[in-house]
């Protein structure tokens, strides 16, 4: 049986849990939906009001004046309540969460090999990935955990008391959807260095994974690693990665031709572009991912969407299978 | 005045960018080096195994006598500390043929596979056999950027003058290309 039919079984299977979740979806839209509307009703009505006030004349053409104008602002101030309501409500978050908990733990648990296990607001310690020395805005800060304090999705970096001070360096670090497997890890990261350090800010998909070479060498795609730029025996490779490595021959051992080949077909598969790096015995892989506006998450629920919508479990496995296509396409696992 | 100084520029100018035709130059020969000497140190580590090789072959084939023979002699050839890198390499071919008929012959005599040196040659020879395999690639790679630095202009005008010649590529013997007939290994010797 192969993932789509296994797919088409699990959401048949899963339909009742898909029906207490789309009810719990559309209770999470109902107030923001209607307060937004009725903020929205009052205000064009006052505007309209106040304009109406000044004009001696009313006519069809004062109305057709001011109606995109009008039009506009509704929308806008539609949206702002909408967004404001919706993402401080706690419907959303409980939607949110019992979706990932049933839906998504469900869809890795069975249609992923080796089921691995998946923590929806987990994610990757900061210290390990500044130890893949992927981003050099990490450098400046120190690795030892005890220099810093976690709070509310911010590394704060310690004063004399132990106590945070606003003007120190700080790192804005938050993630989740924590995929643990046999021997590698993932997870969504959102980073920003604070001040003092460029206004770096990255989302991304972030892979750890177990080599299963022993080695003690670090290289990687970037310069942080070391100066000297290697180039392997793959032109492609070549172009589309920079390898910077002290000891060339560990950087060939650990990066056998096919798994070259292999890194190239990725790119082109999905063209996503990624840093990775080989520190001791682990690769590491970050893959930025998009956040912009209309953009659609990773494993994120639907929200205008109707969860009996089949496409929508359809673009989930789509999304595991890059997350865990990469680890499988690489053959490092 | 005003022409000696600029000469002096251009002057200044060239003699930096020869400088540093020259220093790339040297540091892909020293490239060339270093990869080479990867290989000399897993050569080596293969060799190492023989020792263990025939002591396993000693204690379940006594009866592949010529087998043993030639494995001793190989492992006498490589204690030898004089060995010239072509002479490394020879011996390398060979004892890529001793231990293929010796994987061979743990078919046929499956109470080899019980040996726990056995084991331990076979894990190691397979991480060798990576390890060369990769220093080969790494060896050819910088082999490449050096030939192309000796033979393309303007950096080859420099490599002439000091010198440096184009390299042979580290190739896979015949014998590793072929698929080996083990029955046949060591018969024409």
């Amino acid at each position: 049986m192969n993932n789509n039919d296994k797919l088409y079984n699990l959401y048949l299977q899963l339909e009742p849990t898909i029906a207490e979740l789309e009810e719990a979806r559309k209770s999470a839209l109902i107030v923001p939906v209607l307060l937004g509307a009725v903020v929205c009703l009052l205000f064009t009505y006052n505007l309209l009001s106040w304009i109406l006030k000044g004009t001696s004349h009313f006519s069809i053409f004062t109305l057709i004046f001011w109606l995109p104008l009008f039009s506009l602002l509704a929308f806008v101030i539609f949206q702002l309540v909408f967004t404001i309501c919706y993402y401080f409500s706690s419907p959303k978050e409980k939607y949110e969460k019992a979706f990932k908990e049933t839906i998504i733990s469900s869809l890795i648990e069975n249609l992923l090999i080796d089921s691995p296990q998946y923590f929806p607001e987990e994610f990757l310690d900061f210290f390990t990935i500044k130890n893949s020395c992927i981003w050099k805005e990490f450098n400046n800060y120190s690795r030892s955990k005890s220099n810093y304090r976690f709070d509310r999705g911010i590394y704060w970096l310690k004063d004399h008391n132990g106590v945070r001070s606003g003007l120190t360096p700080h790192i804005y670090y938050d993630g989740s959807d924590l995929i643990s497997g046999k021997n590698f890890k993932c997870s969504q990261l959102h980073i920003s260095p604070g001040s003092g350090l460029s206004n770096y800010t990255f989302k991304s998909l972030f892979i750890i994974i177990d080599l299963p070479k022993n080695t003690n060498t670090a290289f990687g795609t970037s310069n942080n690693i070391s100066d000297n730029k290697i180039l392997l025996d793959n032109p492609e490779f070549n172009e589309l990665f920079p390898v910077y490595a002290e000891d060339i021959t560990e950087a060939f051992y650990i990066l056998p031709s096919n798994l070259l080949e292999r890194m190239v077909n990725f790119v082109h598969k999905t063209g996503r572009k990624f840093d990775f790096s080989v520190v001791d015995d682990k690769f590491y892989i970050a893959i930025p991912i998009p956040w912009g506006d209309g953009e659609r998450q990773l494993l994120e629920p639907p929200l205008f969407k109707s969860l009996f919508d089949y496409s929508i479990y359809e673009e989930y496995l789509a999304d595991l299978d890059l997350i865990l296509g990469i680890v499988e396409d690489l053959k490092l696992a | 005045m005003a022409s000696i100084i600029i000469l002096s520029i251009i002057a200044i100018i060239f003699l930096s960018w020869i400088i540093g035709i020259y220093n790339n130059l040297i540091a892909k020969k020293n490239q060339v080096e270093n990869t080479f000497s990867s290989i000399d140190v897993y050569l080596k580590n293969r060799f190492d195994l023989i020792p263990n090789l025939v002591a396993v072959a000693k204690q379940a084939v006594k009866s592949e006598t010529k087998f043993i023979e030639k494995a001793i002699s190989l492992r006498n050839q490589v204690s030898n500390p004089d060995l010239s890198m072509d002479d490394k390499i020879h011996l390398d071919n060979q004892a890529s043929q001793l231990f293929t008929r010796f994987f061979a012959l743990s078919e046929s005599y499956p109470q080899m596979q019980s040996i726990s040196l056995f084991k331990e040659i076979q894990s190691n020879l397979a991480e060798i056999e990576d390890r060369i395999s990769a220093a080969r690639r790494a060896f050819n790679s910088a082999i490449t950027q050096y030939n192309n630095a000796v033979e393309m202009f303007p950096s080859n005008i420099i490599a002439l003058l000091i010198g440096f010649k184009v390299k042979e590529w580290f190739e896979a013997s015949e014998g590793e290309r072929q698929n080996v007939n083990v029955d046949n290994l060591f018969e024409a010797e």
